[in-house]
């Protein structure tokens, strides 16, 4: 690279040792006329003075300049009377050097020889040399030194060429270090922060920062490096803080955003735009050297790909002491720094994106993380919930004595409690998945395969049957299956199947407790009341009017026991359930007509006459010696209540509102004249030995049972029995029951 | 017309003479007795019966059992046999009727109509 030296325009040879001057000769003096007096004339102290090369300087004890060589009159443009009776610190010696020099010059005075030094001197024209010194002292007899003999080379060229050459290497290497420092690290502000106080001590300069200019927004400063030597205003306003200071308005960015690199050496030289010679004013700026940078703009959408570089700010160095040259390396380096650092931005910025993007990445995937943990927990909380529930099912149907299990459309079980085990002594862990064929014995399967069959398509099934258990022990059971309808298909059925041995052995008990009493009661009943019949007769003796009297008397209370009798067994067997009734398909008209007939003497006896309505030709579902009973116990009540002479009229219908509703009840009635119910005891009138009052039963012969039988009867049925009535005109009773059904159950 | 003759087989002894007075007097019909199952078949095979009134609830032979053996005994089977019960009225019937007798009358029965209730199952005028 090409630079300019510093240095006046004195000749140089290349390898940049002084020379004194274009001669390489020194003409002797012309005094000496022969060749000979000229060669002793080479002996003479002051042609070798001045022939030497080197500069010469001889010093008295004080430090006065005694003799000044030529090479030093050529290299300072002092000629030797100008210096001599001078010491050299007086103006020869830059001032900084001169309080150096005089402790160097008490050494040598104390005897210290050959010290080598350097010392930089001031020309007349106030250029400086650099210059490298040895001296040698002239001691006299005693040992005294008399003088100095200083002898010198000028380095001032390779003093600044090694600088040129370090503040190079520096460069260089500040370049490298920022370069590096680009590539390896993320950080802006650092890298910002190292560039400028870097280069503040490179260049020597007061102030150097960095202003970013962003397109929104107010200028800011990025960085900043203040020489900790600046002195006096400029300092001052060099701190005065932001947004006040005037770098960051905007016409003094402005000026620079459509620039390239801008050099001011002085505040004097032309080229000095007059908008910001105020604001440089103002901060004492004496020289400034401002090098955009440029770098992609920012966007919220993120870096394009080729986006072109626009202006984000400027490095700006400021010198303030004094105006100064900025080289062309220096400059050089501000733009390779001012590229540097927008390759910094550029890095800072794609960073950030992709930290935006991975910010975002990060929330979206913790989200759908969040998410799918809370799907998680939401599936374990399910989970458990199940368990939970299938472990409280298991709780509560193992300590259930009864089979409870669920079984598929294949006949397999699917679910079992623990109750299995006891009943088919096989680990109840063990059944799941196996046939209901392969755990229960071949007759018990033929037993409940139809009732298995007739739940799977859809229809819940209760029935009783008897078992045999493994231990070969007998037991009679009530086994239910209950289809599992889903969106109208059936899956499977649950089973209940309980153990009803006791029960069926309490009934058996009952049952026969039922028959032998009413074998013990009915017995002696038979004689009591067959003897007062014959005698009753007349046949065997003739008894007088009390005497007939009485007999009837017995008779008619024996066959009050009797009906008596029959009525409590009747209701409490009926009640247990020991009656089963089978329910067949009755036409209406039968029914009412046999009921008709069956009471007819009893409606002679009592003059009363019996009708039947207008029956349409309906059927109910029903078993036909209880509706029977049912029917003549009403009619018996409306005959023996109604007075003489009146009807008891008899109907069936459907009931109008809803005739045609499929499983509409036939509704029964028995209507009649008599003394009727009072309303409150229309309830209470169907319930065991209630009677409207006290007399009736004594008088009209009846039980107190006819009308809860009824009702036993009728709800046996699955029908309804209730009563109309206004106490003094008349009754009507009312009972519904099933009409027959396509699909049969079990009542 | 010839006067009928019965053999009533109860254990109940009032029973029996209730029976047999209104069969006797009503009736106009004779009537043999027995006190039990056995005595009764004995009964059967000497003498020459119209029928028989057999009580289905009686100690040691019951009522089925002796109409059973009556039924196996080639000298006995053809006589009708109406069953007397004091049991309940519905179920007994058709197992009854199931086992070959011809009539069912239920206790207390009105000893006046007894031999009219006999003559209606067995088709007597």
């Amino acid at each position: 690279m090409a630079f300019l030296p510093l240095l006046p325009k004195a000749p140089m040879s290349s390898d940049g040792a002084s020379t004194s001057n274009t001669d390489s000769a020194v003409n002797l003096p012309s005094s000496s006329a022969t060749d000979e007096s000229a060669h002793e004339a080479i002996l003479d102290t002051e042609t070798l003075l001045n022939a030497a090369g080197s500069l010469i300087v001889v010093f008295d004890r004080q430090g006065k300049i005694k003799r000044f060589n030529r090479t030093c009159e050529t290299t300072t443009g002092y000629i030797e009377k100008d210096v001599q009776g001078h010491c050299v610190w007086d103006f020869l010696l830059i001032p900084e050097d001169r309080v150096a020099m005089q402790g160097i010059f008490r050494q040598l005075m104390n005897g210290q020889t050959n010290t080598y030094y350097e010392s930089t001197w001031l020309g007349k024209a106030g250029e400086t040399h650099v210059i490298a010194w040895s001296n040698t002292v002239l001691t006299n007899r005693l040992g005294r030194v008399d003088f100095i003999v200083s002898s010198g080379i000028e380095v001032t060229q390779q003093r600044h060429s090694r600088r040129q050459l370090e503040g190079q290497y520096r460069q260089s290497h500040l370049l490298a270090e920022i370069t590096q420092k680009v590539r390896q690290s993320l950080e802006l502000e650092e890298i910002l922060q190292t560039t400028v106080s870097e280069v503040q001590g490179l260049l020597g300069c007061d102030h150097v920062f960095i202003l970013q200019a962003p397109p929104e927004s107010s200028v800011r400063l990025a960085a900043e490096a203040i020489t900790t030597l600046a002195q006096g205003p400029a300092q001052s306003l060099l701190r005065r803080p932001w947004p006040t200071n005037p770098l960051l308005q905007s016409d003094y960015v402005e000026h620079y955003r459509r620039q390239s690199v801008s050099v001011i050496d002085t505040m004097d030289g032309p080229g000095v735009a007059p908008e910001i010679v105020d604001i440089l004013n103002q901060l004492a700026v004496k020289s400034e050297l401002a090098v955009p940078i440029l770098a992609h703009g920012h966007s919220d959408d993120g870096i394009k790909a080729g986006q072109k570089d626009g202006f984000w700010g400027l490095l700006i160095a400021h010198h303030c002491m004094q105006s100064r040259r900025w080289s062309p390396l220096e400059i050089d380096l501000m733009q390779q720094l001012a590229n540097q650092i927008g390759v910094a931005i550029n890095h800072a910025q794609l960073l950030e994106h992709l930290e935006d993007i991975v910010v975002e990445r990060t929330a979206k995937l913790t989200e759908t993380n969040q998410q799918l943990r809370r799907e998680m927990d939401e599936r374990l909380r399910t989970e458990s919930a199940l368990r939970r529930s299938e472990k409280q099912l298991r709780l509560v149907t193992n300590a259930l004595p009864a089979l409870v299990a669920y079984v598929d459309i294949r006949h397999r079980y699917r679910f079992n409690n623990y109750a299995y085990e006891t009943w088919y002594d096989i680990p109840y862990q063990q059944i799941k998945g196996r046939q209901v064929s392969d755990i229960v014995s071949l007759e018990v399967y033929q037993q409940i395969l139809p009732y298995l069959e007739q739940a799977l398509m859809g229809e819940s099934v209760t029935f009783e049957s008897e078992m045999i258990q493994s231990s070969g022990q007998r037991l009679w059971a009530s086994i239910s299956y209950i289809p599992d309808i889903q969106d109208g298909q059936v899956k499977g059925l649950f089973s209940l199947v309980s153990d009803i041995s006791d029960r069926k052995a309490a009934e058996r008990m009952k049952d026969e407790f039922v028959s032998v009493v009413s074998h013990e009661l009915r017995t002696p009943l038979t004689s009591v009341h067959g003897s007062l019949k014959l005698l009753s007769t007349g046949r065997l003796g003739t008894l007088n009017g009390q005497g007939r009297e009485l007999i009837d008397i017995a008779l008619k209370n024996t066959e009050r026991l009797t009906r008596l009798i029959n009525d409590v067994l009747d209701l409490e067997r009926m009640s247990f359930g020991k009656v089963t009734l089978v329910p067949v398909a009755c036409s209406v008209l039968d029914l009412l007509q046999s009921a008709a007939d069956a009471m007819q003497p009893m409606a002679d006896e009592y003059n009363i006459q019996l009708a039947i309505r207008p029956t349409e030709a309906l059927s109910v579902w029903a078993a036909p010696d209880q509706v029977m009973q049912a029917l003549t116990n009403l009619l018996s009540n409306a005959i023996k209540f109604s007075p003489e002479g009146s009807t008891v009229w008899m109907q069936a219908r459907l009931p109008g509102k809803e005739p045609n509703k499929v499983d509409a009840h036939v509704e029964f009635l028995v209507k009649d004249v008599g003394r009727g119910v009072p309303s409150d005891k229309l309830e209470t009138i169907f319930e065991r030995f209630a009677q409207v009052d006290s007399s009736d039963a004594r008088e009209r012969g009846g039980t107190g049972l006819g009308l809860a039988i009824c009702r036993e009867i009728i709800q046996q049925h699955r029908g309804r029995i209730w009563v109309k009535s206004i106490h003094g005109q008349g009754s009507t009773f009312y009972f519904t029951l099933p009409q027959p059904t396509a699909s049969p159950s079990a009542l | 017309m010839l006067s009928k003759q019965i053999l009533m087989i109860d254990d109940e002894s009032d029973i029996q003479t209730v029976a047999r007075i209104g069969l006797t007097i009503v009736g106009g019909w004779q009537v043999l007795t027995a006190n039990s199952g056995r005595e009764g078949i004995a009964q059967a095979k000497s003498h020459v019966l119209d029928a028989i009134l057999l009580d289905v609830m009686m100690p040691d032979m019951d009522g089925v059992a002796t109409l059973k053996a009556l039924k196996a005994d080639i000298s006995t089977q053809s006589i009708p046999i109406i069953f007397l019960t004091a049991k309940s009225r519905a179920i007994n019937r058709k197992e009854l009727y199931a086992l070959g007798a011809q009539g069912v009358i239920h206790k207390p029965f009105d000893p006046t109509t007894l031999s009219s209730q006999i003559s209606g199952f067995l088709g007597w005028d």
